[in-house]
């Protein structure tokens, strides 16, 4: 229940969650996305070449559709920064082996393949994260 | 009711000046509190950058631009502002204003 209702907020779903969660006195208002200390946060960034910038963002909601449903990960955001014509993503699993189980999985390989030849560097610049409150 | 198409959602970083990582954790959790008690404010959540030696990472959504701004000009978020001129790196946070693509 917990856990689904951290999921669905994150995911900006749970609009009635939502809703009471800003209402609510900040004691008692649980963070739309859990902390928990063993939680495995990253950001990752990319920078489309041009040609490839549409394309990068249709990739990445696709894959945002099949890493939200991994039993492990938390939260799947992507999002567009329009100042360097990037996309963000903030990420959050629930196990080292969660996040090592996302990054073996078909569907990120298969992303981080289409990657190599459409955003600079070949790769997303991924930064590991840990949180500090 | 607060739309997911108009929250505000900020990626800030901070690179702490030699000897300041100390002052800008206890600052950010400080921050943290005031931040989250602000009805505006979906989530804030300061994390270290485990990649980089000394750079702190900041995740916040807001439920709008107008409560963002009001965090923005919050006498707290100025005070720790004020702050960052002495102890971070370019004296301030670089704010990355993103925008979800879902």
């Amino acid at each position: 229940m917990l856990r689904s209702f951290y999921k669905y907020a994150a995911l900006g779903l749970a609009a009635v969650g939502a809703v009471s969660a800003v209402s609510a006195p900040a004691s008692a208002r649980p963070s739309v996305i859990a902390d928990n200390p063993a939680y495995i946060t990253i950001v990752a960034v990319m920078h489309p070449l041009p040609q490839y910038d549409q394309q990068v963002g249709t990739e990445l909601k696709g894959l945002a559709a099949q890493v939200r449903a991994e039993a492990g990960n938390v939260a799947f955001m992507p999002t567009r920064n329009a100042a360097d014509n990037s996309y963000v993503v903030y990420e959050v699993y629930r196990s080292e082996d969660a996040f090592q189980k996302h990054i073996n999985s078909a569907h990120t390989v298969a992303f981080n393949k289409t990657l190599v030849n459409q955003v600079q560097g070949g790769k997303s610049d991924v930064t590991k994260l840990k949180t500090i409150f | 009711m607060p739309n997911k198409k108009d929250y505000k959602t900020v990626v800030a970083v901070i690179n702490a000046l030699p000897g300041h990582d100390e002052e800008i954790e206890q600052g950010l959790g400080d921050l943290a509190l005031k931040v989250k008690a602000e009805p505006g404010n979906i989530t804030f959540k300061p994390y270290r950058n485990l990649s980089e030696s000394h750079s702190y990472i900041v995740y916040e959504i807001y439920q709008d631009e107008t409560a963002f701004l009001q965090h923005v000009n919050a006498h707290y978020t100025r005070s720790f502002n004020k702050m960052l001129e002495t102890t971070a790196k370019g004296g301030k946070s670089q704010v990355l204003e993103v925008s979800d693509i879902l």
